[in-house]
């Protein structure tokens, strides 16, 4: 005969459990003894995924196309006089060009006539050749060409009257060093 | 009934405690579920369970310095507390509340009471017959108040019939009457067949015999409406002059447990372990 459920007690787990087969304890061992070798193969199911990833990984890095390499630059030999024309060339082509004509433009009275200007980049020097009418005239642009923030050192080199102008001009060479910027 | 040892604080595995609660008194047993121990009778409380607080005074003196802490407990009510009854269930019935309704209105029809104190439980079926119990409320929440203060778990409450039904369920027999007799009341489960017909209580008179018992059987399947069984099982305390003797048989009775020296209270506790 089947059982008369007729129960009171307020639902619970321990009521629940109570209810349970008593002979379900015996299949206890057995349900233990089975989960032992599950655990041994979820483990070594664990270790065989890593594996698996493990190769898949070096798998991917092989048949993936070779990186790029980018072509060696052609190592050409540069002898060290061509490398210092080079530089000069460069040294040059970098000269201040605006700030150096700003700087003697402003420095320049109506009274001086400017005959050359020769930079010099590796000395950061400017030899300029000028002509005027006195020798105070040239004091005075020698003066102000001192008073130029632009300029550290300004040198007089030579000077000589032409004789052989009506005008007697003043020729002098003046050699002017300007600041690293 | 002097107080045996009860050593272990915790519970051991398939152990547990029953409570008999009858009006006269309570009754503590220690059975094993598991390796088929033989019930340990530990403690009996004599007391009025109708008098206010019962249970909160009466509990503790049972359980008195034994340690119920953790223990699962089943409560074995007697069923002089209980009221048991047949449901038929509605046809068409198609709903849990269908079966419910229909016990609580055969309830009411049968005790002339509302069942708003009561609790009902039962073996719900929507096709047959089954049989369903109520319990008084009150005594439900003290029993659960009591499981709160002393720490025990409440894993089983029902009446002693229905412990006796399950207990015995291996040895029933298809068709066969089932009968409890405790505390001088014969309680029958009719059956027609596979189905049940109704249960029924009477007090069983001082000096009865297998004639009486023939007779009763008649005269209760008369007022069922059923035809007499050819077999009628009994448990608990019944007469071992019941027992079927050759020769002049109206039907077959099995008696399926003997008179031992336990008292009426652990015999309620005990009922529901099987032998």
């Amino acid at each position: 005969m089947k059982r008369t459920r007729i129960d009171f007690a307020p639902p619970g787990l321990r009521r629940t459990l109570f209810r349970a087969p008593p002979r379900l304890v015996f299949l206890a061992p057995a349900v233990l003894a089975l989960c032992i070798p599950a655990l041994f193969m979820g483990q070594r199911y664990l270790e065989q995924q890593e594996e698996l990833r493990v190769l898949e990984a070096a798998l991917a890095a092989r048949s993936a196309p070779p990186p790029v390499a980018a072509p060696a630059a052609p190592a050409v030999a540069v002898s060290p006089a061509q490398a210092g024309a080079v530089n000069a060339a460069i040294l040059q082509l970098n000269l201040p060009w605006r700030d150096l004509a700003a700087a003697l433009g402003d420095a320049t009275p109506d009274t001086i006539a400017l005959l050359a200007l020769e930079p010099d980049a590796k000395r950061r020097t400017v030899r300029i050749s000028a002509e005027a009418r006195s020798s105070d005239e040239m004091l005075a642009y020698i003066t102000r060409l001192q008073a130029e923030e632009w300029f550290s050192s300004v040198v007089l080199l030579r000077h000589e009257v032409m004789e052989q102008d009506p005008n007697r001009p003043l020729r002098f060479q003046v050699s002017v060093q300007w600041e690293a910027s | 009934m002097p107080r045996l040892h009860f050593a272990p604080s915790m519970p051991r595995l398939g152990q547990a405690l029953r409570i008999g609660v009858a009006a006269n008194g309570l009754a503590l047993v220690k059975a094993s579920r598991l390796f088929g121990g033989a019930p340990l009778a530990l403690s009996e409380q004599p007391l009025d369970l109708f008098a206010p607080d019962a249970l909160a005074v009466g509990l503790p003196m049972l359980f008195a310095d034994l340690p119920v802490r953790g223990w699962p407990v089943s409560v074995v009510l007697a069923d002089e507390l209980v009221r048991l009854w047949q449901v038929t269930p509605p046809p068409g019935a198609t709903r849990m509340g269908d079966l419910e309704a229909a016990a609580a209105l055969r309830f009411q029809h049968l005790f002339g009471a509302s069942s708003a104190d009561w609790k009902i439980s039962a073996d719900w079926d929507a096709l047959d017959p089954f049989l369903a119990a109520a319990a008084p409320t009150a005594l439900l929440d003290a029993l659960a108040a009591a499981a709160r203060e002393h720490g025990f778990h409440l894993v089983e409450v029902g009446p002693q019939f229905v412990a006796a039904m399950n207990a015995w369920r291996r040895e029933r027999r298809s068709g066969a009457w089932f009968g409890l007799v405790h505390g001088g009341v014969l309680s029958l489960a009719a059956y027609e067949g596979r189905k049940l017909a109704a249960v029924r209580s009477s007090p069983i008179p001082a000096g009865a015999d297998r004639d009486w018992l023939e007779s009763h059987v008649a005269r209760e399947a008369l007022r069922v409406g059923i035809a007499r069984p050819e077999r009628l099982q009994l448990c608990g305390a019944a007469p071992a002059a019941w027992a079927s003797s050759p020769g002049r048989l109206k039907f077959a009775c099995s008696l399926l447990e003997q008179i031992d020296d336990w008292s009426e209270l652990a015999r309620l506790a005990r009922t529901g372990v099987t032998a």
